[in-house]
């Protein structure tokens, strides 16, 4: 009784988040320090509700990822370090900055000062949230990264989706169809998704949809008539604008899993307790659902991190190519302008991202799976 | 006995064979399971066809890397005839393809030029001169050649009354009347140089409107591997107009750019996994061998450089070093910057199994001999895991290749005159030209065979290095 009473509450304070999260959105925040800020205390308040050992686990990770994060930002400001010249020049070429301004941002970043004070000033800086002034943007380093970020989440967001729901299905066809034709199909097109670059990828389909006629939007994120929309239209027109990069993203790691999924479903479809569950006489779909497949997507979820990251890095490219205006778009845009707050401010951040999501991977398993919350 | 038997034993020893003894070193029974692995040994044959035609690309290639004929921008593919029907009707065999000129500048659409026309052609090896390439319509023949002359008196400033102007306009004269209908001449123009002295110059007279193909044709002199001038191509035509595989925008051959650009992108992937691996089997040797302080340490680094998204990490460190560099300088450079990044994830696969092997008995028997630590590493220990890094090091190559050229591909990599097939894709980001030159888009389709037959390859030799690989620990 007890233990069902603390599920409710566990499932009831994700209502709560979500509530916590739309009163600040009223409260006129931008929705990605308003989700941080939610989260944060939500997993404090669903920490005490959690066991003991989960406790530990999740406290462990979180201070692994100070040491991360420390060495992150140093990286970053290596890289401001390592860039020939000052990154003062070209500020000072710029006449819409002030003199003042400029002071104000040498004196705030210590760059008259030896390179160890500078380093902890740009510690201390990255704590509060500043990474600078970017000279070709025009704006706070934080504010254009913190705004592109949303957008390569969604990406992200939608060609995970879009892997998952490939390749879980195929998976198992694949390995309940074993050397068939259909696991020929599947295997050929995992092959070919892994060996494909997403750059080509995205060549192809251009040339595809420019010969079909087919009507996808390529490149961009929104129709020239966007802000006149409807709600609904606004979905669909985003949603539209989103398919070909998103499927372009998700091809390499829609490849990998489905590949994973079919070693592991191969792998308990020989285990014993399927053997016994069909001695039993349970329909094949009972097996194939209830027993395999919940054992077969357990390691997957060690994946879901790992894959976070790899969406990232490969956006970057992406978004280029179809210049959906996202942080990948935003970095090289700031490579080739040598604007290297914005690179090192966005690098920081982007590693931020993935930290979070490996953490969430490692908390998901954790629950999942007991054995790894003793392994820690 | 059987026939077999009877020429086994008797008839061959008498001719002197000796029967073969089996050879069942390790080496001999890897190759002969691999042989068996189809899908590896194709990845095997697509690869040394690609790194045997990116040695021999000088001689393969119709025209060098940086033959530009401006005026060709986006030259479709020729079509290339095989049989030649003479004016008297005979056929036979003599492969050539027709002369193509722009004739929608806009749209860059080409047609075949009149079966009348007359040309006068030069290859020129130096990409900033102009190609020599005068083309005459003219329904008149007269007016042809007139319109030759005066175009060709323009190009080198020859005085029109000169003796090489009344020589060139008697070849003409010559062709003009000749009943057969496709000749090529040969004629050597004597000119004055920008700096009034005398050069000479092969040019050709051509009547009719094909461009005769042939192999070991003389073309654009080129140094072959660094040893010897040549100018021989192994396929082409010596008066240009001949695009196996296209133009591209400036009008540049796109087979011949492929076959030189093959050079750095088969070779980034080589090079960056010798460093990478280097630096890997190293620090991993180091970190599992060791263990400890030494261990936390290095792990730790290694973490903080898997964290990083390994693609905007490439784009990050590019941008701290100055934007124009030359070429050769850039591509060391990119294979440093991989190779720096990638190494992490082998070190901590390498660690792994260091710490698995290094409490093994001939490791401690090693140590009581009373070995040097780097000795045993590297003798002891990573020989006995160098199966599973040449699988390691096969899987990891591809990487390196889309590395190259997403850099390339974006204006961060190798730049031009230089040629690499990510660099070639990048004309690719301009949506009209995929759409109406869908031919520049074949340096995509090498990549992507590069990777499925290095996937291939990896994929064989784990089956017949490394059965057992995937039991291994991966952590």
């Amino acid at each position: 009784m007890k233990r069902r009473r603390q599920n409710l509450i566990y499932y009831f304070s994700f209502v709560l988040d979500l509530s916590a999260f739309m009163c600040l959105m009223m409260l006129k925040w931008s929705w990605l320090p308003a989700i941080l800020v939610v989260q944060f205390f939500c997993w404090l308040i669903r920490l005490y509700w959690l066991n003991k050992s989960l406790q530990a686990f999740i406290l462990v990770r979180l201070l692994h990822m100070i040491p991360i994060m420390l060495a992150v930002v140093a990286i970053g400001f290596m890289l401001i370090q390592l860039a020939p010249g000052d990154v003062l020049d070209q500020l000072r070429l710029n006449p819409d900055i002030s003199p003042k301004t400029l002071k104000e941002f040498e004196e705030s970043f210590g760059l008259n000062q030896p390179w160890f004070v500078q380093f902890v000033k740009y510690i201390t800086n990255a704590i509060k949230g500043d990474f600078g002034y970017s000279q070709s943007m025009k704006a706070p380093v934080f504010e254009i990264v913190s705004q592109r970020a949303g957008n390569t989440l969604l990406l992200a967001l939608a060609s995970m989706v879009l892997a998952w729901g490939f390749s879980i299905p195929a998976g198992i066809v694949s390995a309940t169809h074993q050397y068939k034709w259909q696991d020929q199909v599947i295997s050929f097109l995992s092959f070919t998704g892994l060996a494909i670059p997403n750059f080509f990828l995205a060549f192809l389909l251009i040339y595809l949809i420019t010969q079909t006629g087919l009507w996808l939007p390529i490149g961009g994120m929104q129709s020239p008539h966007f802000s006149s929309m409807s709600l609904p239209e606004k979905i669909l027109d985003t949603a539209a604008h989103l398919a070909v990069p998103a499927f372009v993203l998700a091809t390499a790691s829609m490849a990998q899993l489905t590949r994973l999924m079919r070693a592991n479903m191969i792998e308990i479809m020989g285990r014993q307790y399927i053997i016994t569950a069909r001695a039993k006489g349970l329909p094949n779909h009972l097996i194939i659902n209830k027993h395999a497949l919940k054992n077969a997507i357990n390691p997957m979820i060690t994946i879901f991190g790992v894959q976070l990251g790899e969406l990232l890095s490969g956006a970057a490219l992406t978004e280029q190519i179809l210049s959906w205006p996202g942080l990948g778009k935003l970095v090289l845009s700031a490579t080739l302008s040598q604007d290297l707050y914005l690179v090192a401010g966005s690098l920081v951040y982007t590693v931020a991202l993935i930290v979070m999501g490996n953490l969430i991977a490692d908390i998901l398993l954790a629950i999942t799976d007991p054995r790894v919350r003793i392994a820690l | 006995m059987g026939l077999k038997d009877f020429f086994a034993k008797i008839i061959k020893p008498s001719l002197g064979y000796k029967p073969q003894k089996t050879d069942n070193s390790p080496g001999k029974i890897h190759l002969q399971q691999f042989k068996k692995h189809r899908l590896g040994m194709i990845g095997f044959f697509i690869l040394a066809f690609f790194f045997f035609c990116s040695l021999f690309a000088d001689l393969l290639s119709p025209y060098s890397m940086t033959w530009t004929d401006k005026k060709k921008s986006f030259h479709p593919p020729s079509e290339v005839h095989l049989f030649y029907t003479d004016e008297k009707n005979h056929t036979f065999l003599r492969p050539f393809c027709y002369e193509m000129k722009i004739v929608n500048v806009a749209y860059k659409r080409y047609s075949i030029i009149p079966e009348h026309s007359l040309r006068v052609v030069s290859l020129e090896k130096h990409p900033k001169i102009d190609e020599l390439r005068i083309i005459a319509v003219d329904e008149n023949p007269e007016e042809r050649k007139q319109n030759i002359i005066s175009k060709l008196v323009q190009y080198y400033k020859l005085v029109a009354s000169h003796s090489e102007t009344k020589s060139i306009q008697e070849k003409l004269d010559n062709l003009v009347n000749n009943p057969q209908r496709d000749i090529v001449q040969k004629h050597i123009l004597h000119f004055d140089g920008p700096d009034e002295k005398e050069l000479t110059k092969e040019i050709l007279l051509i009547k009719g409107n094909k461009n005769f193909l042939g192999f070991f044709n003389q073309g654009i002199p080129y140094h072959f591997l660094g040893l010897f001038v040549s100018n021989i191509h192994f396929f082409g035509s010596t008066s240009g107009g001949y695009y196996p595989l296209g133009g591209d925008q400036l009008g540049r051959d796109v087979l011949s750019r492929l076959l030189h650009g093959s050079r750095i992108s088969l070779s980034v992937g080589l090079i960056g996994i010798l460093i990478s691996f280097t630096i890997g089997l190293l620090i991993g040797g180091i970190s599992g061998y060791f263990g400890g302080f030494v261990d936390i340490i290095l792990m730790r680094v290694c973490e903080i450089i898997l964290s990083f998204p390994s693609l905007i990490l490439l784009y990050a460190l590019r941008a701290s070093f100055p934007p124009n560099l030359n070429s050769i300088e850039v591509y060391f450079l990119i294979i440093v910057i991989m190779s720096l990044i990638n190494w992490a994830a082998l070190a901590r696969i390498i660690r792994g199994m260091v710490l698995s092997l290094k409490n093994e008995e001939y490791v401690l028997n090693a140590r009581v001999m009373g070995l040097s630590h780097f000795r045993i590493i590297t003798r002891h220990i990573l020989r006995n895991i160098f199966s599973f890094i040449i699988v390691q090091a096969t899987i990891s190559i591809p990487g390196y290749i889309i590395g190259e050229s997403s850099l390339s591909l974006l204006g961060l990599g190798i730049n031009d005159p230089q040629s690499s097939w990510g660099l070639m894709l990048s004309v690719g980001r301009n949506t009209r030209y995929i759409k109406d030159f869908p031919w520049l888009l074949i340096p995509g389709v090498l990549i992507f065979l590069t990777i499925m037959a290095w996937n291939f390859l990896g994929d064989g030799l784990r089956d017949t290095l490394d059965p057992h690989g995937k039991k291994r620990p991966l952590k």
